[in-house]
């Protein structure tokens, strides 16, 4: 009596294939997961500045020094301006687009002149918007990587009567 | 006698009897998606979570969210801390007081608040932060009554939340 044929036969042509499906079943988890808390809009902040006693106190030891003056940076919609104490430095009356890079170097320039000093005040018209702000607080708070003057204040505009 | 095989058996084993899916490409796309979406994973820092309808200003700002009271002023809504209050930005934008009375009244309760906690917690500190999320439309008229009465309250480290610049 003949034998069956060999069962091993059967196996000369043995395709080897990976089993990925525990990798799919771990990715599908992990996308979603991923893609949820992704974060695509990173969001900052900008620090407003409040003068509190004791910077008015510090204000009164810099009596004399380099940095006692004010600075204030005029926006209006038709006028831009830096004025440090009652002296005008820098004005520009372009109604569409502000020169901010101007104002910029104006601020670079009395930086130079007295590193101690770290506060401004913004005097903003009602109508000004807030992006519009805020674009003026980057132009005053740094410059290429250089801080300028970081404590920023905001305030209303005196509006001059004559 | 010799055990023929049975014809019916060849032709079964001619047919493939487990279909396999390929699905090594679907794999390679999986992992270049996974290695972008893990880099651009920031497990630390504050997430502040803005509304659909409100458009944060741009910045070129560096400094990360901090905790804090959130308050959201989109162009119709003045929402604190996820409840909206029940005012008419129209009619504030337009009045000539500076303090807002619904948002006064909102944010003392939460001082008073804070502030039986830290006499019951010492751990627990009423830092006076708070973040502003607002639409960068928002005219500078209506923010500084915002900013005043959060200021009036006693929530004096105020910052605004931008969108960064890439």
């Amino acid at each position: 009596m003949a034998f069956r044929p060999s069962e091993k036969r059967k196996q000369t042509n043995y395709i080897i294939d990976l089993n990925l499906s525990p990798f799919l079943s771990l990715f599908v988890a992990l996308i979603p997961l991923l893609l949820l808390t992704a974060i695509f809009q990173q969001v900052g902040i900008v620090n407003l500045y409040l003068p509190t006693a004791e910077d008015a106190i510090a204000e009164d030891a810099a009596q004399g020094l380099d940095s006692d003056f004010t600075l204030a940076v005029t926006i209006t919609p038709a006028e831009l301006s830096l004025r440090k104490d009652d002296q005008i430095l820098f004005k520009d009356s372009t109604v569409e687009g502000m020169d901010l890079d101007g104002l910029t170097s104006q601020l670079v320039e009395l930086k130079k002149k007295s590193p101690e000093k770290k506060d401004i005040v913004l005097l903003l018209d009602g109508s000004i918007l807030y992006q519009t702000i805020i674009n003026v607080m980057d132009s005053v708070r740094e410059h290429n990587g250089s801080e300028l003057f970081p404590d920023i204040s905001l305030a209303d505009r005196i509006v001059e009567t004559s | 006698m010799a055990h023929a095989p049975s014809k019916r058996r060849n032709i079964r084993a001619k047919r493939p009897s487990l279909f396999v899916l390929n699905i090594t490409s679907m794999l390679d796309m999986f992992t270049i998606l996974i290695i972008f979406l893990l880099k651009s994973y920031s497990a630390e820092g504050i997430i502040l979570t803005i509304p659909a309808d409100l458009y944060l200003p741009y910045s070129t700002t560096q400094s990360a969210p901090e905790p804090g009271l959130v308050i959201e002023l989109s162009k119709n809504a003045l929402i604190v801390d996820g409840t909206v209050l029940p005012v008419n930005l129209d009619e504030i934008e337009r009045s000539d007081s500076l303090l807002i009375p619904e948002l006064l009244e909102n944010l003392t309760a939460r001082v008073r608040w804070y502030e039986q906690i830290s006499a019951v917690n010492p751990e627990v500190d009423f830092t006076g932060r708070m973040v502003l999320e607002g639409d960068r439309e928002v005219p500078f008229r209506l923010l500084k009554k915002i900013l005043y009465t959060c200021g009036q309250a006693g929530f004096i480290n105020q910052s605004l939340a931008v969108f960064q610049k890439e």
